[in-house]
C-alpha cells in the first residue's frame, strides 16, 4: 500500500519542491496551501500516513494546527513533521513539545528531506488488520476503530491476512473466532509463531471459560465477547499498540 | 554570496534539473506579484502583511538558491514581525533590485 503524505505549506515554490521530490520516491502526495484547505483534506479523507506541516502561515499558523491535531482523537495518532524557517527555531521547540515528531530548516535538502520523511514513517504506528467474514460487522469494526483515528486494513481471509502482514505495517490483529477455511484460534497460533510481538485480540460470539483460557494460553493479548461497546474495543487495542 | 547559489538549488530538488528548470520558469511568472505583495503591504503600513508577504518572498527565493535577494526578503519579514517599518522602503528596493538581477541571471537556465 502506498503510503499517502498531506504537505501543508503556503509558499507555492516550496510546496512544487516538497511534492515533487516525495513523489519521486513513489509517496501518494496531497496538498494544501492552508490549515482550512487541510481540514477538507483530512475530512474527505483521514487516512494519511505523515504531515509535513509549514510552520509560519498566515491566519492559522502550523503550531496552531499541531494542537488542534494532537487533541483531536482522529487525528492525533498521524506523524507530524514541521518545516520552518532557520531564525524561527524557537518554534521548533514549540512544535516538538506539542508533539511534532521532526523537524526541517528550509530550505529542504533533497536528501535529509526524504530520510527524515521515511525515518517519520517508520514510526507510525501502524495499521489495525481485522480479520471478519461478516461484512456488516467487519463494517462496524471498521467504523469504530477507525474513529479512534486508527487506519484499518481488513480482510475475511487467512491468506489475505500473511499477504498483509508481510507487505504492510500492522499495529495490531483484530479477528473474528470464527473464520471461513481456518478457525480464529489457528490463526492466532500461526500469527503468533511468526510475529510473536505483534498484539492479537480475539473476537468471540459467545462466552466460554475453557475457550478463553486456551486463547489466552495460545498468546492472544486480548479476548473480547459479543455484545462489546464501542468503548471495550477501542480501550483494548490503544493499550496494546503503546 | 551569490546572485544564484545553483548548487544549493540543485541539492534542494536533489539534482533533478528538469524540476529546477521548471520552478524558476514559474519564478520568472510569478515573482512580479510576489513582488507586489511585499510592495502594496508596505504601502499600506500593514505590518503583519509585509511579514508574510516577505516571509513567502524569501521562501521562494531560498529554495531556488538567491541568496541575496532572499537576504532582504528575511530583513522585511523581521521588520514586518517587529512591527518596525520605518525606513524600510530602502530595504525594498534592495530586495526588489536583487530579485530582478536573479531572474535576469536564471533566465538561462530555465530556458
Amino acid at each position: 500500500m502506498t503510503m499517502r503524505i498531506l504537505i501543508v505549506e503556503d509558499e507555492p515554490t516550496s510546496l512544487r519542491v516538497e511534492a515533487s521530490i516525495l513523489q519521486k520516491d513513489g509517496y501518494e502526495i496531497s496538498t494544501a496551501t492552508d490549515v482550512r484547505h487541510a481540514m477538507t483534506v483530512l475530512e474527505n479523507n483521514p487516512h494519511v500516513d505523515l504531515i509535513v506541516l509549514d510552520i509560519m502561515m498566515p491566519k492559522v499558523d502550523g503550531l496552531q494546527f499541531l494542537r488542534y491535531l494532537k487533541s483531536t482523537i482522529r487525528y492525533s495518532k498521524i506523524p507530524v513533521i514541521m518545516c520552518t524557517a532557520l531564525h524561527d527555531i524557537s518554534s521548533v521547540a514549540k512544535s516538538l513539545e506539542h508533539g511534532a515528531i521532526d523537524y526541517i530548516v528550509k530550505p529542504v535538502e533533497a536528501t535529509v528531506f526524504k530520510a527524515k520523511v521515511a525515518k517519520a514513517l517508520e514510526r507510525g504506528i501502524g495499521s489495525v488488520l481485522i480479520v471478519c467474514e461478516d461484512k456488516v460487522e467487519m463494517g462496524i469494526l471498521v467504523r469504530t476503530i477507525d474513529r479512534e483515528g486508527f487506519r484499518c486494513i481488513s480482510c475475511a481471509h487467512d491468506e489475505d491476512v500473511w499477504n498483509i502482514l508481510e507487505s504492510q505495517k500492522i499495529a495490531i490483529v483484530v479477528a473474528e473466532l470464527l473464520l471461513p477455511g481456518i478457525s480464529g484460534f489457528e490463526l492466532l497460533v500461526r500469527i503468533k509463531e511468526k510475529y510473536p510481538k505483534l498484539p492479537v485480540v480475539l473476537v468471540a460470539d459467545s462466552h466460554s471459560e475453557r475457550a478463553r483460557e486456551e486463547i489466552i494460553a495460545a498468546g492472544a493479548d486480548s479476548y473480547l465477547v459479543k455484545p462489546f461497546t464501542n468503548t471495550d474495543i477501542t480501550r483494548r487495542i490503544a493499550s496494546l499498540v503503546k | 554570496m551569490l546572485v544564484f547559489d545553483s548548487v544549493q538549488a540543485l541539492k534542494t530538488v536533489d539534482g533533478d534539473t528538469k524540476l529546477l528548470g521548471n520552478l524558476l520558469r514559474l519564478f520568472v511568472e510569478e515573482h512580479e506579484q510576489l513582488l507586489s505583495a511585499v510592495r502594496e503591504s508596505i504601502a499600506a503600513n500593514d505590518a503583519e502583511q509585509v511579514m508574510f508577504s516577505a516571509h513567502r518572498l524569501k521562501g521562494a527565493l531560498r529554495t531556488l538558491g538567491a541568496n541575496r535577494a532572499s537576504d532582504f526578503a528575511e530583513r522585511l519579514e523581521l521588520r514586518g514581525r517587529e512591527r518596525q517599518l520605518d525606513n524600510v522602503q530602502s530595504c525594498f528596493d534592495s530586495l526588489e533590485n536583487e530579485t530582478r538581477q536573479f531572474v535576469r541571471t536564471i533566465a538561462d537556465f530555465s530556458e
